[in-house]
């Protein structure tokens, strides 16, 4: 069963549609990377999925682990797993990483009407997951985000994402601006967070990171439609060839 | 039970029980300060410190100035298991301004608590450099009405190079079960060169009718001496203050003030520093919750008279409901005052399209050689960081309750007394999360 079914989503911002009809099916152990022209709406396929309420979805469905997603709160879909690694990260000063996520967990675990996991428990995961993301202790204490660089930014994300363990998790240009030591560590959390039962939709501009993360399928978004889908080769193609020759042959 | 009187009749009201009561100080001086009152009047919008600031609720009670013979002091018991009696502190407990003892005597040595009312005249005469002379009565009505009505006087001397190791805690009960009283207490605190202290005062109202709290509180902090003071109001829908603060810097001497403010219908807060001297460090810090329609209001005053000095200043307000705030900070850099570091900052967040927030900086400046900064932000909650959390999972009343906490937490961080810091923590997070 398809993890997650996007079906002829249109969504727009301020009645402006940036999403206009477009379709996804993800199994779960499958990685999909998307990849398209700054502006295509990429993004906006993050936010939506997340819930971010500005967007307003006007026609088709989101179907998730069997539910529907359009029909969750935001909250409520990170509890049911799913996952938005932020292009731009937020800073808020005042409150601990370690804070956040122990919150975090502790309103998931309660979804799941799990009990909070108790503070030892909490210390030694951050700790362990913290080294899969190689950041150091000392950052668990700081305010989420304040005074971080970019790549740590980035790397917080992924920190957050083995935290919490979703089931489907959407990376929005993480690679960007990142280094290529930055980005390994990047992929390889990803990689070693990737089971049978996950699914993973990795955003970026660039073939690079494709490298280190193997995706089972590469989609083209342009202006808010996938216009081509293919496997991993398909961004090597889009790395030496650009965009336009697949928007003409869409057209075609 | 509430009357509406006029507020000429009301300050009629207040002038004839001027005779029945036995003040404190020297009868001219009352005289004089009764006559400033009158001739300024009870401040309307019209005035300029007073322009946001709406004193209707004196008009809503049938207040009546307390008579040191009429005090009750068995509302002591009713404090007894407030969660403020039970942090570490020497505490003096004042009733409507007055202290049931004259047993004041400190447990640490070096520090002297006493009342005005038991001091012979050698006595007054020692303070006679300090009583009364911070403050102006002119154009401040409220100081001139307490100094017309005072009945007491608490004094605190904490001698030459003594380390006050426990803070001293004044708390002030105003209690107000027959009818609606105003109160005037005075508060003199003198730390002598080199000591250090820290003083919390801490206000509470009990009783079924309103209470006007309208005090006077001169702090002189002499040369090299450091003190910390913290101002705590987690109070009812019936206490309504007036304060007025003055505190004198003399050189090297380092002050800190944090204001945390939970509760209360009223509270106007007047504080004002001199910065009397060279090297000095005065901070004023304070954060804000008001809910319904709750007024804060706090106006400030940082006057270097010398160079080298700096001052900070930063308050937080989180309004809710049809609350109201008023932030006026002025910094006075007099001619003398180079090398003068002054900088301010003011940050609210509006929770409701019905609560206001007025913030008004004032800069004063007679020196060319000073760094000044001042900002304000006023707004509603910032909802790009409110997704960042709820995308996380956390609930979004859950997220609002953590980044305004994150908000009034990082003043209170500031309390360095960690029991009553840790008590207000909890506090706000059980508030904010209400
Ligand atoms: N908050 C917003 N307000 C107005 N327009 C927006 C907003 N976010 C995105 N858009 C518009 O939506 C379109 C797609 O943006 P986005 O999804 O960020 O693209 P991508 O991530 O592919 O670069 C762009 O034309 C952009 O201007
Ligand atoms: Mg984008």
């Amino acid at each position: 069963m398809a993890l997650i079914e996007i079906k002829n989503l249109k969504a727009n911002i301020y009645g402006n549609e940036i999403l206009h009809g477009l379709n996804l099916t993800i199994n779960a152990g499958e990685i999909h990377a998307i990849m398209g022209p700054n502006g295509s709406g990429k993004s906006t396929l993050a936010s939506v999925l997340a819930g971010k309420e500005e967007f307003e979805v006007t026609e088709g469905t989101v179907t998730f682990d069997g539910i529907d997603l359009l029909d969750m709160s935001p909250e409520d879909r990170a509890r049911a797993g799913v996952f938005l690694a932020f292009q731009y990260p937020v800073e808020i000063p005042g409150v601990s990483n370690a804070n956040f996520l122990k919150t975090a967990i502790n309103e998931i675990r309660k979804f799941r009407n799990q009990d909070p996991l108790d503070a030892m428990d909490f210390l030694q995961m951050m700790k362990e997951r913290a080294k899969l993301v190689e950041i150091e202790s000392s950052f668990l204490s700081r305010s989420v985000n304040v005074g971080f660089s970019g790549g740590e930014k980035k790397k917080n994300e992924i920190f957050q994402m083995a935290m919490l363990e979703p089931k489907f998790a959407v990376l929005d240009e993480t690679d960007s601006g990142l280094d290529i030591d930055a980005m390994k560590v990047v992929a390889n959390g990803v990689n070693k967070l990737k089971t049978d039962d996950n699914a993973f939709l990795i955003i970026t501009h660039y073939q690079r990171l494709l490298d280190y993360i193997i995706p089972d399928f590469v989609h083209v978004l342009s202006e808010g439609r996938i216009i081509k889908s293919g496997g991993k080769e398909l961004a090597y193609e889009l790395e030496e060839r650009g965009y336009d020759w697949v928007k003409a042959e869409a057209i075609a | 039970m509430s009357t509406n009187i006029s507020t000429s009749e009301f300050k009629q009201k207040l002038i004839n029980q001027f005779d029945s009561l036995n003040g404190l100080s020297a009868e001219s001086n009352r005289r004089e300060a009764l006559a400033q009152f009158d001739s300024y009047g009870i401040p309307t919008l019209k005035h300029e410190h007073w322009k946001y600031t709406g004193l209707t609720f004196l008009n809503k009670h049938n207040f009546d100035i307390i008579k040191k013979s009429e005090v009750d002091y068995s509302v002591m018991q009713q404090f007894a298991n407030h969660p403020l009696n039970n942090i570490e502190a020497e505490k003096v407990v004042l009733v409507n301004g007055f202290s049931a003892s004259s047993n004041l005597k400190s447990n640490q040595s070096g520090v002297t608590i006493s009342r005005l009312s038991d001091f012979d005249d050698a006595q007054k005469a020692q303070i006679s450099d300090y009583y009364g002379q911070s403050i102006k009565l002119e154009n401040n009505p409220f100081i001139a009405l307490n100094t017309a009505f005072a009945q007491d006087c608490i004094v605190i001397k904490i001698d030459k190079n003594t380390v006050v190791e426990t803070p001293l805690q004044i708390v002030y009960l105003n209690f107000a079960d027959t009818h609606a009283i105003i109160n005037n207490p005075r508060l003199l605190v003198i730390a002598e060169e080199g000591s250090q202290a820290t003083i919390i005062e801490s206000v509470h109202s009990f009783g079924e009718f309103a209470s006007l709290k309208n005090s006077v509180s001169e702090y002189y902090v002499a040369k090299n001496a450091s003190l910390e003071h913290y101002r705590i109001q987690d109070d009812s829908e019936l206490s309504h203050t007036i304060d007025f603060t003055q505190v004198n810097q003399e050189n090297d001497s380092h002050y800190h003030n944090v204001n945390v403010s939970l509760g209360g219908q009223f509270n106007r807060n007047n504080i004002h520093t001199l910065l009397n001297g060279e090297n000095i460090e005065s901070n004023l810090s304070g954060v804000f919750i008001t809910s319904g329609n709750e007024l804060f209001d706090i106006h400030s005053l940082a006057d270097h008279a010398f160079p080298n000095c700096e001052s900070n200043e930063n308050y937080k307000g989180i309004l809710l409901g049809n609350s109201t705030g008023i932030f006026n900070g002025k910094i006075l850099v007099r001619k003398d005052a180079q090398k003068t570091n002054a900088y301010q900052s003011n940050k609210n967040v509006l929770l409701s399209d019905n609560a206001s927030i007025f913030t008004k900086p004032e800069l004063e400046i007679y020196a060319d050689d000073v760094k000044c900064s001042h900002g304000a932000t006023s707004g509603a909650l910032d909802e790009i960081s409110i997704f960042y959390l709820v995308s996380r999972g956390i609930g979004r009343k859950k997220a609002e309750a953590m980044i305004l906490n994150a908000i009034a937490d990082d003043i209170i961080d500031l309390i360095k007394h960690e029991p009553l810091r840790l008590h207000l923590l909890e506090r706000v997070e059980n508030k904010l999360n209400q």
